[in-house]
Parts: C-alpha cells; structure tokens; sequence
C-alpha cells in the first residue's frame, strides 16, 4: 500500500538507512583483520562457542570489528522504535485508512481470543523488535510495510519481495495448485508472491500474531484477494485433514525450535492431499556454509532477537520432511544460491 | 540460542547484548559524540533562523515542513549529505588510520 512518511520519520528511517551503508565497508576490514590473525575456515574449532571464542579474541582490538557491532546492534534496537515513531507521527492520516481497508472485504479473518501461545514464541521479542510480534497494536503495519520498504528494503541484499517468488519456481512441474495453505503467513508478503503467481488458487494463511494477521487482511483487501487468514500456531492450525494441494512457508522455520519444527512437517504432511506439494523457504543450513560463515550467521543471529536459528539451521529440514511422511524431498536454493534456502517434497498419492 | 538458558528469548528482549566497543575506542567514541553535537547545533541554529525569517515575512511553515516530500533534485542532495554523514560517523569510530 502506498503511505507517506512525515518529516521527522522519513528523515529518521532515512538515517538508520544510511547508517548501515555506511557500516558495509567495515566487513571486508575486519574480515581482513580475520585473515592477518591467522584466522580462516580451515582453522575454525568446529564447536560453534569455541568459534565464537576464537574470533571474538582475534578481534578484540579492531575498531572496525567493533563500530560493525555498535552499528548493527543500534539498528537492530532503533529501527522497530524509529519506525513505531513515525507511524505516531502520522498516525491521524493512517489509521483511518487501515481501518477502512480492514472492512472492506472481501477477505476475512478468524481470530482466536482463546489462543494460547506456544511457550518459544511468548515472551520473546523476535528481531529484538520491542514487545515482540504483538508488541504494538499497529505492528503489522509497522513492520510488515513501514520497515520493510523503509529499512529492509533499502538495506538487505537482493530484492527481497522478488526473492520470495523466485522459490517457486522449485516447486515439482505439472501438479495443480489450487488449494494453498501458507504457515506463518505473518503480514502478508509472501502471501503475495502466491496469489500472484497462482492467480486462481485459494488461500489460507496462518499466522500467531493478530496485528501481523490485520495487515495480511488490509493486504489482501485493497487488491480483492479473498483469502482466509486465521489465528493459529503452525503446528496446531486447526485446520481439517488433506485440504491443500501446496502447504508452504517463508523465512518461518528458523523462529521455531528443532521439535516445533518438526511438528510443523508432521502438521504440513496432515494439512496436504494425496499428491500434494510441500514447500518451506528458508535460512541457509549451517552445513551449507564453511565455518567462517555459519560462524558469521550465527554472530548475527545471536544479537538479533533470533533464539532459535541455530537449534533450526542445524536441524536437517529435509530429513524431517522424509520422517513426517513427504517423499521426492529435495533441497537447495534458487538458482544454486544458498539463500533462502527450499526444502520441497510430495505426499504419497 | 540453545537450551542451556531458562529463558531463551531473554537476549531478545534485552536493552544491549555483548558489549560492542573495546576500551581503545572510548576517545573515538567521544569524538562521534562531539561530531554530532555539532551536526546537531548547526541543524538547529538553521532551523530556528529558517522559521523567523519566514514567519517574518508572514509565511506560516510548520505544517508544511511536517508534510513535505523531498523529490528529485533536494532528495538527492539530501541522501547524498546524510550518507556522508553516516559514512564521517563510521569513520570517526572506526578510523583507517588510528592517530
């Protein structure tokens, strides 16, 4: 959806944004610093702490090691407070308009007052977001438009919104798709990329967070998309047996612990029909990366509100596929690259 | 990260993780700070003159400031000198050359 930002909060994104270009340069500096101090992959304890150590003490006098650290840690607090900021800034323009685009139709959405959250995702503030994922009534918006075009956009590489239709193209040639249940839909980007590549199918997302859910709502209304969005763990939908020909998710599986996450592929196999596909895009597995960089993924994961990465990118995705029933499971990312990373398998006919 | 916490989404929620800087950094520290007080003062001096030239001439400008979308040439200009602000912070906290 198309907003503007006042001054106070577009100059104040518009920072956070070059903040962290101007903090890129330090990565090749420090990694450099890596290299001087005989550090590489080859040389990387293969316990994650123990790398962690090892590092952390070879870096201990680089300025540039430390400004990326200060930098990175600032924005990964600051932007969600930024961003908050300047929706109350211009909040008396926006709220009307998303409440608008709330009842306009003709999607719909099933709360559930009674839902109580699983114990991995209460309490903890994903992305270091304050509050979490419910931490603001407004926090679909917030996130899932203000700080991904904003912020995310401007600072992840690669464009992340043709990202997640580029996974698609994994999926298995010549079996319909006309039933799609998407698990943590969260506000609705991905969602998107289904509809868009799907035009005809039906839609199911199924997400926690009721404020993520309102955007998917708005979403989905203003471009006259019917889907049905309901309030449910991914694991526990609620939803009847063999309903969908594709169940799939996006950037889901690393916010889950190993036993969640195995419960999601035990959930997706119930959820499928006969023949049906499977499709869950997400982080790059630790055994993809060399030591150095799952060393890396694991620092920014660590002061980036993700408590479950590592548990997730060093489960085996692809076997816990196998073990919840699909077959024909293969994994890899689009185009050979390592990120997102798609596990896609098939339920027995 | 792992189990071994009973509150795994503690770092989550947490104001700071590990700290950052390391004791040599504190007087680049400083001079970020000084550096941007200054940013900071000669931002606000421009603000404030800005607004009594305007209101002097009997051009109300608050409202319009609020509003504003910077376009084409001034968004340029703008990004360009926030960028070389950002890049004299990085620079100043993490110099090529330490003094």
């Amino acid at each position: 959806m198309d907003f503007l930002l006042r001054q106070k909060g577009r100059a104040s994104m518009e920072f956070l944004v070059s903040l962290a270009k101007a903090a890129a340069p330090l990565a090749p500096r420090w990694t450099g610093e890596l290299a001087a101090a005989g550090v590489s992959a080859a040389t990387l304890p293969e316990d994650l702490d123990a790398r962690h150590a090892t590092v952390e003490a070879a870096l201990a006098g680089s300025d540039a090691f430390a400004t990326a650290a200060l930098v990175g840690e600032f924005a990964s607090v600051e932007h969600g407070r930024a961003a908050a900021a300047a929706f109350a800034e211009s909040a008396d323009v926006l709220a009307p308009r998303l409440r608008a685009l709330e009842a306009r139709g003709p999607a719909r959405l099933e709360e559930a007052p009674d839902l109580v959250p699983p114990a991995y995702w209460e309490g903890v503030w994903f992305h270091r977001t304050t509050g979490g994922w419910n931490g603001h009534p407004e926090m679909g918006f917030i996130h899932g438009e203000l700080i991904h075009r904003h912020y995310v956009a401007r600072t992840f590489p690669g464009d992340i919104f043709a990202q997640r239709a580029s996974v698609l193209a994994l999926l298995p040639e010549g079996r319909p798709v006309r039933d799609i249940c998407e698990l943590g839909a969260s506000s609705g980007h991905y969602t998107v990329a289904l509809q868009r590549t799907f035009p005809e199918a039906r839609i199911t997302g199924v997400e926690l967070s009721l404020p993520m859910l309102r955007q998917a709502l708005r979403v989905a209304n203003e471009n006259g998309w019917p889907w049905r969005l309901v309030q449910a763990a991914a694991e526990a939908t609620g939803l009847p047996d063999a309903g969908f020909d594709l169940v799939t998710s996006y950037i889901l599986l690393h916010e889950l612990p190993a036993e969640a996450c195995r419960a999601v592929w035990q959930e997706a196999f119930r959820l499928c029909r006969p023949g049906g596909m499977v499709l869950m895009a997400d982080v790059t597995p630790y055994r993809v990366h060399d030591r150095l960089g799952a060393w890396r993924a694991d620092w920014l994961a660590k002061r980036g509100g993700e408590p479950w990465w590592r548990e997730s990118a060093t489960l085996d995705q692809a076997a816990a596929a196998r073990e919840a029933g699909f077959v024909e499971v293969t994994e890899g990312g689009p185009g050979g690259a390592p990120y997102p990373w798609v596990t896609v398998g098939v339920k027995p006919e | 990260m792992t189990r071994d916490s009973a509150d795994p989404g503690a770092a989550s929620r947490a104001a700071t993780s590990s700290p950052a800087l390391h004791p040599g950094q504190l007087d680049h520290l400083g001079k970020a700070v000084l550096l941007l007080a200054r940013e900071l003062w000669v931002t606000r001096d421009r603000l404030a003159i800005l607004e009594a030239v305007l209101e002097a001439r009997g051009i109300p400008v608050a409202e319009a400031i609020r509003d504003f979308q910077p376009e084409g040439a001034l968004a340029e200009r703008l990004a360009a000198e926030r960028d070389a602000l950002a890049r004299a912070l990085v620079a100043t906290l993490a110099p090529e050359n330490p003094a």
